[in-house]
């Protein structure tokens, strides 16, 4: 009886959610647009390996374009959580 | 194949394996030095909520400053006014999520410009338009194979060492060109220089725009690495003209001249006025602890630039890290006809209306507010104005 109730009201939720989206998107573009980029930057994305990139006139900074070994650094936008 | 020919054989490969060698080549130009006058205007150019550290270039008549940090590109006119800015950290349309560097693609018809992010995202846009028109990961093989071949893209990446600039064309296939950098890494034995890392590695790599492959990688270092070994100081800048290349290693007094894509045909250049050229050689590669030992005291060549308007090459050096005091050459029809002094931290960005246009690498900082600077040269020699 619990699972029914709960797949209800999860199902209840995702349909909620799908109208605000079908509803909003055919009133505001840019809204999609947005939505559209998101979902493409995530789908693009892979998780790198970060790595120290040795900086003279600014700070090094962590990237998937180098070679050194962690620094401290910012990490890569989507690196793997283990800077090296 | 006739066994007696054999020796015959194996000496003409020995040949060809040496025909990079730069004393195989001949060496163009002679010191002819004229007297200079140097007229030097400095523009200081405030920047709301900038952080300064970022990348600059030069095109036609506009200057543009790249900010790392904000992702915003701010358009300077040549009296140091802002024009525009542009682009903003972000995921959405015309945004970036992050940035390392932007430089536009030297001989692009479609005057596109290259953003590289950390995550080795290649964005690009137009420059006149400020549209972005791709965005995708570039693909080096890393994980496809398992080679440990100097001359496949899986031994390298995009150049580390960044703070002098990069340099973007397009080959005739309209692949996107690019300074390479080994991966240590992903040699076979990443903690020391390989025999023959200095012989085949590669120095330039070709981007195919479409797919994001990096689909090879091509170029040779000249002879100063295998004699004294500097993994820590490889990178370099390079101009194509034509169908020439012109390589410029930040080490190394000589200009390397290549038929496009790499066969070596002449040196031209004469070493820096009162550069210290006391690097580390060492063949152990740790990249970090020995530039930051250099960093105390070494020079570097900064910079070259071909400028059609004179028809002059230009090198620019920082003599000392200690000090940066910095330096530029002028050479036409290869002959070397000015070595000036430039401000300190000077970095060349061309050329307009008979007046060089350069920045400094190091931006002013205040509590309130962040400042780049913007230099103005006129340079008169007989030379250089006929």
């Amino acid at each position: 009886m619990k699972k029914i109730v709960v797949s209800i009201v999860a199902m209840s939720i995702v349909f909620a959610a799908t109208v605000a989206i079908v509803s909003r998107s055919d009133s505001d573009s840019l809204f999609e647009a947005n939505v559209n980029v998101l979902a493409q930057s995530e789908s693009v994305g892979e998780v790198v390996k970060c790595y120290c990139k040795t900086n003279w006139f600014s700070p090094n900074v962590c990237s998937a374009n180098a070679d050194g070994p962690y620094c401290g650094g910012d990490p890569c936008s989507n690196h793997d959580g283990n800077c090296r | 194949m006739h066994l007696k020919r054999f020796p015959i054989y194996v000496f003409c490969l020995l040949f060809l394996s040496c025909s990079n060698s730069s004393e195989d080549i001949p060496h163009k130009g002679t010191i002819d030095l004229e007297a200079c006058l140097v007229q030097i205007d400095t523009m200081m150019v405030s920047l709301e909520d900038a952080s300064g550290m970022g990348n600059f270039y030069m095109r036609d008549s506009v200057i543009t400053f790249v900010d790392a940090v904000t992702s915003v590109f701010y358009d300077i006119d040549l009296n140091g006014n802002i024009t525009s800015s542009y682009f903003r950290k972000g995921n959405g349309k015309n945004e970036i999520p992050s940035l390392l560097y932007a430089y536009p693609i030297g001989n692009d018809p479609y005057d596109r410009a290259v953003i590289l992010d950390n995550s080795n995202g290649v964005t690009i846009f137009e420059i006149e338009s400020k549209n972005i028109v791709s965005r995708g990961i570039a693909d080096f093989g890393w994980d496809q194979h398992h080679i440990k071949s100097y001359r496949l893209p899986e031994l390298y990446n995009f150049s580390f060492f960044t703070d002098f600039g990069v340099s973007f064309y397009l080959d005739p296939d309209s692949k996107l060109l690019f300074q390479a950098n080994i991966v240590n890494r992903n040699t076979t034995m990443p903690n020391e220089v390989e025999k023959r890392r200095y012989i085949d590695g590669a120095v330039l790599g070709r981007l195919n725009m479409e797919t994001n492959e990096v689909e090879d990688v091509f170029g040779y270092f000249p002879d100063i690495y295998e004699s004294t070994p500097m993994p820590h100081l490889e990178f370099f800048q390079y101009v194509i003209q034509g169908d020439k290349l012109y390589m410029n290693h930040t080490v190394d007094s000589l200009i390397y001249v290549y038929q496009y894509p790499d066969t070596p045909l002449y040196t031209f250049g004469y070493e820096c006025r009162d550069i210290d050229r006391s690097y580390t050689v060492t063949k152990k590669i740790d990249n970090s602890t020995y530039f930051k030992k250099d960093l105390e005291h070494v020079g570097f060549n900064t910079g070259l630039q071909f400028i059609p308007e004179l028809n002059v090459f230009c090198r620019t050096y920082i003599k000392s890290a200690a000090t940066g005091e910095t330096g530029m050459q002028i050479y036409k029809d290869y002959d070397l006809i000015a070595d000036i002094d430039v401000p300190v931290f000077f970095k060349l960005l061309g050329y307009c209306d008979g007046c060089f246009y350069g920045s400094s690498f190091v931006p002013i900082e205040t509590t309130n507010k962040t400042s780049i600077i913007i230099y103005r040269l006129k340079i008169t020699s007989l030379s250089i104005n006929n």
